[in-house]
């Protein structure tokens, strides 16, 4: 298919199952799905609001071009489109085109101070326990053992210790509760990050 | 007089009930919850580490019960039985150090009600309020929230919280006044101090939020923060909402008000007294333009 022919496609905003907040300048957008929130600027929020399933893309980019009172091409709203493709917030499929998109660098150059730059900024809500975001005082737990109180990585239920029991460090994952229980050797928990460090070097390992 | 324990649990079968001698019932944000153990010396200092947004409560349903069954030294091969948590029926913390299951109790309850809140919005960040303006600062532990919070302080600010934001329909920030949980040098354990020690006072009605600040401590730096649009600071609050997945609708219905009149700012900072002043020196600025 040739680029001209691919622009005569026409994208389709995704609706269902999201809470839309519209800002001056932006669009704020909760996916109910995903538990995922997003951020569009003020181009890239001007394309999505525009993805009626209707506008092609070189319609698209006429608009855009009113918009910002400059000549743009396609390559702009193509650009915009992956954006939030990769934000699951279009429906169907698009053929887009082949090595003819633009990087943000790319983009930046070619756009200067015609228009902003189009921008899905992206993030997973948290979990009540994440925002929370639970500290640990140096609790120790066994080498293969779980535990259900102090959580070095977060996790919602409980930590299991796993790893070489022997090793110096060992790590923590999150698992449901009910872990079998492994052979004595207390470890430091204090880490807040994704491994834990041995304990005391003096005594690694006892019996808990 | 004790109240019924089957009221506090009345799905829980009869040995459970008949297990725990000693409860309360309380109620926060129009969240009810029960405390009950199976040593009634322990009520005490249970009841001495919940916040003081928590009221007796004497209705029922109770949405929530947290017990804590002390275990009795010496019955054990090891020669220990280690105490527990629960929440509900589910046991959520063991440990035969009984400080650590007062601990994760503070914990949880905290959790608890800061997702369950009705009508509030519980955001993860220190607020206070200076000359009518409310500073909210968001982050995760470790981000030094508390520092700042009580240096702000100490130069003058209305303290309202070192560790939520508690919002309403209206983004306005209501106060959530317990102790700043000031961490000691070098050490993850925290002391308690209050607002006055610091020579502050506790806030007490809702205001609306003027500045949103956003910063990571790191030493030797200077705070020369980047403006963020209303969207971006509406993420970044977002990233530290506690219900932000179970009441998504409100929360950004929440978030939206408190950004729509304030500056957000974000960037690295160096000590909090340097950049207290900061804080206060754009305030005062952003009131001349």
């Amino acid at each position: 298919m040739e680029n001209g022919s691919l622009n005569n496609q026409a994208a389709l905003a995704r609706h269902e199952e999201l809470v839309v907040q519209e800002l001056p300048d932006e669009v704020v957008v909760y996916d109910l799905k995903r538990h995922k929130a997003h951020c569009l600027n003020k181009t890239a929020a001007f394309v999505w609001n525009h993805c009626d399933g209707e506008t092609t893309v070189t319609e698209l980019a006429r608009l855009l071009e009113q918009e910002a009172g400059s000549p743009l091409d396609e390559r702009v709203v193509w650009y915009t489109l992956d954006k939030l493709r990769k934000a699951d917030l279009l429906d169907g499929q698009l053929k887009s085109p082949v090595d003819d998109g633009l990087s943000r660098r790319r983009m930046i150059r070619r756009l200067g101070a015609m228009i902003v730059i189009p921008t899905v900024i992206s993030l997973v809500a948290p979990t009540a326990v994440m925002a929370a975001s639970i500290t640990v005082f140096a609790k120790k737990i066994a080498c293969g053992q779980c535990n259900q109180q102090d959580n070095p990585i977060g996790c919602v239920s409980d930590t299991c210790c796993t790893g070489n029991c022997g090793g110096p460090q060992r790590g923590c994952v999150c698992a449901t509760p009910g872990c079998p229980p492994g052979p004595g050797g207390l470890i430091d928990t204090s880490c807040t990050g994704a491994l834990c460090t041995a304990a005391s070097a003096a005594a690694p390992c006892s019996s808990g | 007089m004790l109240p019924d324990t089957r009221k506090i649990n009345p799905t829980a079968d009869e040995s459970w009930r008949s297990s725990w001698i000693a409860a309360r019932s309380l109620v926060a944000y129009g969240v009810r919850v029960g405390i009950q153990t199976n040593k009634p010396r322990i009520l005490d200092s249970l009841l001495a580490r919940i916040p003081n947004i928590w009221r007796p409560s004497s209705s029922s349903p109770l949405e929530r019960v947290f017990s804590v069954r002390v275990g009795t030294t010496g019955l054990r091969k090891r020669g220990r039985l280690g105490h527990q948590l629960f929440e509900d029926q589910q046991i959520v913390a063991n440990s035969t150090d009984l400080d650590l299951i007062l601990e994760a109790f503070d914990k949880q309850l905290k959790i608890y009600v800061a997702e369950m809140a009705q009508r509030r919005v519980f955001v993860h960040a220190g607020a206070v309020e200076w000359q009518g303006k409310g500073i909210v600062i968001p982050g995760r532990s470790f981000s030094g929230k508390t520092s700042l919070v009580a240096e702000l302080v100490r130069a003058g600010a209305t303290y309202y919280s070192d560790e939520y934001a508690v919002l309403d329909k209206h983004g306005r920030v209501h106060p959530y006044p317990t102790p700043l949980a000031v961490r000691q040098p070098d050490s993850n354990k925290q002391s308690n101090i209050s607002a006055q020690e610091l020579g502050g006072s506790v806030g007490v009605t809702p205001l609306p939020v003027s500045l949103i600040v956003v910063s990571r401590y790191a030493p030797g730096k200077e705070w020369h923060p980047r403006l963020m649009s209303p969207g971006q600071a509406m993420l970044e609050l977002l990233n530290n909402t506690i219900p932000a997945r179970r009441k998504p609708e409100a929360v950004i219905t929440a978030l939206q008000k408190a950004v729509g009149d304030a500056v957000s700012l974000k960037g690295v900072r160096g000590e909090a007294r340097q950049t207290a002043e900061l804080i206060f020196d754009h305030l005062v600025r952003s009131q001349g333009s």
